[in-house]
């Protein structure tokens, strides 16, 4: 039993109870702000999600299900909800093979240059969200930057924006800096002479990373991971704005039943119906993690 | 952007300065954005800031659905606002709006169907067909069936996100004479026909426009090949160098108009306001600014449009003649039956 490995993993198992009695009181005023601005409002759109619409007007406060039933009985819904989770799914893969390597980079650079690249690497957050959407349709355009060059150099015109290609790549830009945090965290609190052992004692570089690195960065991986998939499935601004209103996902389908069809109570129950599924898959996902890392752990 | 941006400061700054006897010389107005609310702010806003001695926050919309917003929610933060034709219709039928007062407004040289009880026409709009002058050359399209017809004329297409007008231009397309596309639409067997049409276009549209400045980076960044597009929108755009061009012939002819949301904090002086927005000499300095028709004959009397602007202009009578005129009754009735088949057809 090596348990100088396992002390080096952040506590993902919850550490033994101590007696933080008051210790509690430090999480009020998240727990209130959380209470009325998260809690209660979630908690109106359970109930609207199981009041009646009427052909005129939002809705009526008469409780049926038939929301839940026009949510989850038509195949459409699902298919936009398989498309958005597969959508996040790819965003969060690509994250994952970009980010690892700069996250890594992060890591084991000298503490001066680590706090430069750290803040190059949140430099984009800098930047809202719609103007990074429309830095991306100048450059992925028809008459765009790449689209130019190619056609300078003879070549077809790519279909880079206005489909899904466009929308991943607008989420991916976004969402790195959180997956390669997450990792670059982890990464941080694996002490390089792990690693330096490992090589001491004959391993290979590719070996010292799947038997030493990778494992032990696992936990970054996982929240990063978690994170990223979260905020792809949910983003709206990204796919609205780089899928030219064409490549539908859920919160675009959201958002369409809320404010232009007026429907409310569908809009909710399409709400919950995301929120349910989403949670179910990282419920299964935090599962599943917490078992590898049980096994990883030596 | 950058308007919004001040508007909504503006918007912040009349919510912090509170007091009712501030708030009587403050005044919201929230209309489309872009180069159609820039020509609003110089021909209308600022005359009438000056001679009521009023200040103007100002915001943007995209349809009723904010007006909605904000009057279901009791949050009214608005006074005047600017809607399209349906949605004025619509605002009306389902109460979103404050009753106008004719006794201070005057609809005279107004058309009798480009008023009502609780909204007034601001401008004549068409929706044209518009299309590359660089990509179609000397073969340009001839009205919306060349829209449709992917293979004589290849390139990239777009539309608007909305009902309207796309069913009166699918019936039209289909061969239904101007006449009778109401009565058809009015009836199940019309809209199905309408979809059906729609259909055929579906798959070749490559973007989906939602606001009237997104459609009109489409075709100044030369996104798409032809689209529809509001024609003072597109002239905007010709201006500034677009090789883009378009006819009246298959124009569809609408209008703009102006309201007072319901529960608006200061609705007297917004029916000032109002009422001299819409005024002949003041609706005359649109066209010097974006190519809108006035919605009263009178604002051409007034020596400020000169023939060479009427000659272009989308509601001279010329032009109104060839054009396919909106029906605001139909969709006084419809809007909101409409509107969700439409979603539902579009994410099929």
């Amino acid at each position: 039993m090596a348990r100088a490995a396992t002390t080096v993993l952040p506590p993902l198992r919850r550490p033994a109870r101590r007696r933080d009695g008051w210790n509690g009181l430090l999480m009020a005023p998240t727990l209130l702000f959380l209470l009325a601005f998260f809690v209660v409002p979630y908690a109106n759109m359970v109930y609207m999600s199981v009041l009646y619409k009427p052909p005129d007007g939002p809705y009526l406060r008469v409780f049926t299900l038939d929301n839940y039933a026009q949510a989850l009985g038509d195949l459409f819904y699902w298919r936009i909800l398989a498309n958005t989770f597969w959508y996040a799914l790819l965003t969060t893969a690509v994250t994952l093979v970009l980010g690892y390597p700069v996250a890594y980079y992060i890591a084991r650079a000298p503490t001066r240059r680590r706090g430069w690249l750290l803040m190059l690497l949140i430099s984009p957050l800098l930047v809202g969200v719609v103007v990074r959407s429309f830095g991306w349709m100048i450059i992925l355009g028809r008459v765009g930057l790449i689209n130019t060059f190619v056609r300078w150099l003879g070549g077809p015109e790519l279909p880079l924006m206005y489909n899904v290609f466009g929308i991943i790549v607008g989420l991916v830009h976004v969402y790195l800096p959180f997956m390669a945090l997450s990792i670059a965290g982890a990464l941080q609190n694996i002490p390089p002479d792990l690693e330096r052992a490992a090589r001491s004692l004959g391993a290979s570089p590719w070996v010292t990373f799947r038997r030493i690195t990778w494992p032990l960065s696992l936990p970054g991986v996982f929240a990063g991971t978690l994170l990223v998939y979260v905020l792809a499935v949910s983003s709206y601004v990204i796919p609205i704005l780089l899928g030219g209103n064409n490549v539908l996902v859920m919160p675009i389908i959201i958002v369409q039943k809320l404010l232009d069809a007026f429907n409310w109570p569908l809009g909710s129950a399409l709400s919950m119906v995301l929120f349910g599924l989403t949670a179910l898959g990282v419920w299964a996902y935090v599962k599943l993690m917490n078992r590898v890392l049980r096994w990883t752990a030596p | 952007m950058r308007t919004t941006i001040l508007a909504g400061a503006g918007t912040l700054a009349l919510v912090l300065a509170g007091g009712p006897s501030d708030a009587q010389q403050k005044l919201a107005f929230t209309s489309f954005g872009g180069s159609y609310q820039e020509a609003q702010r110089k021909a209308l806003l600022e005359p009438v800031a000056k001679e009521l001695g009023i200040t103007w926050a100002e915001d943007t919309l995209t349809g009723i659905a904010e007006v909605r917003a904000q009057v279901r929610a009791g949050a009214v933060s608005w006074d005047i606002v600017d809607l399209g034709l349906a949605d004025c219709a619509a605002a009306q039928s389902e109460g979103l709006l404050e009753p106008l007062d004719y006794s201070l407004i005057s609809t005279e040289g107004f058309d009798k169907m480009a008023f009502d009880t609780h909204w007034i026409g601001i401008i004549y709009y068409s929706t044209v067909l518009g299309y590359s002058t660089e990509k179609y050359k000397d073969k340009p399209p001839r009205g919306w069936k060349d829209f449709w017809d992917v293979k004589g004329f290849p390139g990239a297409r777009a539309l608007r996100d909305y009902p309207t007008p796309n069913l009166e231009i699918a019936l039209l397309v289909d061969g239904v004479p101007k006449d009778q596309v109401y009565q058809l639409l009015s009836t199940e067997e019309g809209v199905a026909r309408a979809f059906k049409k729609l259909d055929a276009i579906k798959p070749h549209i490559t973007v989906w426009w939602k606001s009237g400045a997104q459609s009109a980076q489409l075709a100044k960044d030369g996104e798409v090949d032809m689209l529809s597009i509001w024609n003072g929108r597109l002239d905007t755009v010709i201006k500034d160098g677009a090789k883009f061009a378009y006819a009246y012939d298959d124009g569809i002819l609408s209008l703009d108009c102006l309201a007072i949301i319901k529960g608006s904090k200061n609705k007297d002086l917004a029916m000032k306001a109002l009422a001299r927005m819409v005024a002949p000499d003041l609706q005359a300095n649109m066209p010097l600014y974006i190519n809108y028709g006035p919605t009263t004959s009178k604002a051409f009397e007034t020596g400020k449009i000169t023939p060479e602007m009427a000659r272009i202009s989308p509601s001279s009578p010329e032009n109104a003649a060839k054009q396919f005129v909106i029906d605001a009754r139909f969709w006084a009735a419809n809007r909101q039956k409409m509107q969700e088949r439409w979603d539902s057809w579009k994410t099929r």
